[in-house]
C-alpha cells in the first residue's frame, strides 16, 4: 500500500510552516533534512503519522535515516502496518 | 607569517558562510568572522570541550563550550586581534571606525526589535549575537550575517543602520543596563597578520591535551546523572529544553569527530543523537519512564564516549 499522500498531508499539517518549500513540491526521494526537517521537529511528523494511521513506531524506528525522505517513511510505515 | 600592510583590504566582501554546524549564535558569529578573514575555523573547533551545566533558576541543563585556552589568545595566535567593548552609546562611530580599519564586529542585539525573527519580534526580549562584516557608509547600510529560526543556513542580510542601532540599543536597555547580562556588547576583530603555515588544517587533531580535562569530562557524567534523578512526571517542558540544547552540542561534536576521523567517537555520538530524538518522542507522549530508560542508556554512552575521546584523542607524552 502507498502512504505517500498521508505522509504529505501530515507534513503539510504539522510542519507546513517550518519547511522551506511547499509540500507539493517535495519529491519522494528529496532529503527532508535539507528542507527544514530536523532532529527536533521530526517528532511532530512521527507522532502525526502515528495518529493518522493508528500505528505505533518502535524506538529503533526513530532513527533519522528512516525519516530522511518520503520514500523512506513510506517503507517504514509498510513494515509497521504488516 | 605575513604582516598586514596599512590600508590593505583583507576581509572578504562576500565569504563562504560556515553553515556546517550551528552550536549557538555566538559561536556561529565567531566561526564566520574567521571565515571572513580566511582563517581556518578549526582553530576554534579543535580548541574547546563541551561541558554540561545546570541552570537551577530554570531547572534546565545546557551545554557550555569552554575553550581550552583563552579565546583572545587563540585568535591572536592566528593573527586576529580582538577588542572587547563593554558598551557604546555611539554605535555608528564605532562601526565607521571598523570600516576604516577593515575590521568586523560581533554585536549583541535584542530579537524583540528584529522583524525577521518573527517568534520574538515585539513579543519577547531575547539575546542574540550577529556578525557585522561590511558597511556602506554612503547608503547607510550595514551587512550582517544572521539566521532566521526556520532557515537552515545563515544568510547575508543588509540592514539599515538605524535599524541595527535600534536592535543594539534595545539590548543595552533590556539586558546590559538592567544588569541581566553585563558581558561586553561589542567585539571588534582586526587581522594583524596572516598565518600562511596552515598548521591547523593539516593537523586534524585536537590542539590541546585532552587528558588534562578528564575531571571536566567526568563531571559531565555527574551532571547527567543529576538530570536523571531530577526527572519528575511534570518536568517534560524543562527536559525538552535541556535535551534540545544537548542535541545541538552533539551535532557539533559529530561534525568535529567526523573531520578528525575518529570514527568510534562519531559512532557513539550518532547513537546518542538518536537517543535524544527517542527521548523527545516519549516526552511528547508524556511517558517519563521511557525517557528515564533512554537517559540511562545515554549516560552509559557518555561514559563510553569519554573513554574513547581520551583514548583516541589524548596525547601520549
Amino acid at each position: 500500500m502507498n502512504y505517500l499522500e498521508t505522509i504529505k498531508n501530515v507534513l503539510e499539517n504539522k510542519l507546513g510552516d517550518e519547511l522551506l518549500v511547499s509540500v507539493d513540491k517535495i519529491e519522494k526521494n528529496d532529503n527532508l533534512f535539507n528542507l527544514g526537517l530536523d532532529s527536533l521537529n521530526v517528532i511532530k511528523l512521527i507522532i502525526g503519522i502515528e495518529e493518522e494511521l493508528n500505528i505505533k513506531f518502535q524506538d529503533k524506528d526513530i532513527d533519522s535515516k528512516n525519516w530522511k525522505s518520503i520514500e523512506n517513511i513510506n517503507k517504514l510505515i509498510e513494515e509497521r502496518k504488516v | 607569517m605575513r604582516m598586514i600592510k596599512k590600508g590593505e583590504k583583507l576581509m572578504k566582501a562576500h565569504f563562504q558562510i560556515f553553515n556546517d554546524i550551528y552550536i549557538n549564535c555566538k559561536y556561529h558569529a565567531i566561526l564566520n568572522m574567521l571565515n571572513a578573514f580566511n582563517v581556518d575555523v578549526n582553530v576554534i573547533l579543535y580548541n574547546y570541550i563541551t561541558i554540561y551545566k545546570s541552570s537551577p533558576q530554570y531547572n534546565t541543563y545546557k551545554p557550555e563550550y569552554i575553550t581550552t585556552r583563552n579565546l583572545q589568545d587563540i585568535l591572536f595566535e592566528n593573527g586576529i586581534l580582538e577588542e572587547k567593548i563593554d558598551y557604546t552609546l555611539n554605535l555608528f562611530e564605532k562601526i565607521k571606525e571598523c570600516n576604516r580599519n577593515d575590521c568586523c564586529a560581533i554585536i549583541r542585539v535584542d530579537m524583540y526589535e528584529i522583524p525577521y525573527h518573527k517568534e520574538y519580534f515585539k513579543k519577547k526580549h531575547y539575546r542574540r549575537y550577529v556578525l557585522l562584516y561590511d558597511i556602506d557608509i554612503e547608503k547607510g547600510i550595514v551587512k550582517i550575517l544572521d539566521r532566521e529560526k526556520n532557515n537552515i543556513d545563515s544568510e547575508f542580510i543588509s540592514v539599515d543602520f538605524k535599524q541595527l542601532s535600534k536592535w543594539y540599543n534595545s539590548y543595552l536597555k533590556n539586558f546590559y543596563f538592567s544588569k541581566i547580562d553585563t558581558d561586553c556588547t561589542l567585539y571588534i576583530f582586526k587581522q594583524i597578520y596572516k598565518n600562511n603555515s596552515q598548521v591547523i588544517s593539516n593537523n586534524n587533531e585536537f590542539l590541546f591535551d585532552i587528558t588534562c580535562y578528564k575531571t571536566e569530562l567526568y563531571n559531565n557524567i555527574k551532571t547527567l546523572q543529576e538530570m536523571y534523578t531530577k526527572i519528575k512526571p511534570d518536568s517534560y517542558k524543562t527536559l525538552k529544553i535541556s535535551l534540545s540544547k544537548i542535541l545541538l552540542a552533539k551535532q557539533a561534536d559529530k561534525y568535529r569527530f567526523n573531520k578528525i576521523g575518529k570514527s568510534q567517537c562519531e559512532e557513539i555520538i550518532k547513537q546518542q543523537m538518536n537517543m535524544i530524538t527517542v527521548m523527545l518522542y516519549y516526552i511528547e507522549k508524556n511517558d517519563m519512564d521511557k525517557v528515564k530508560e533512554q537517559l540511562k542508556n545515554f549516560i552509559e554512552l557518555e561514559e563510553k564516549f569519554n573513554f574513547y575521546f581520551i583514548k583516541t584523542c589524548g596525547r601520549v607524552k
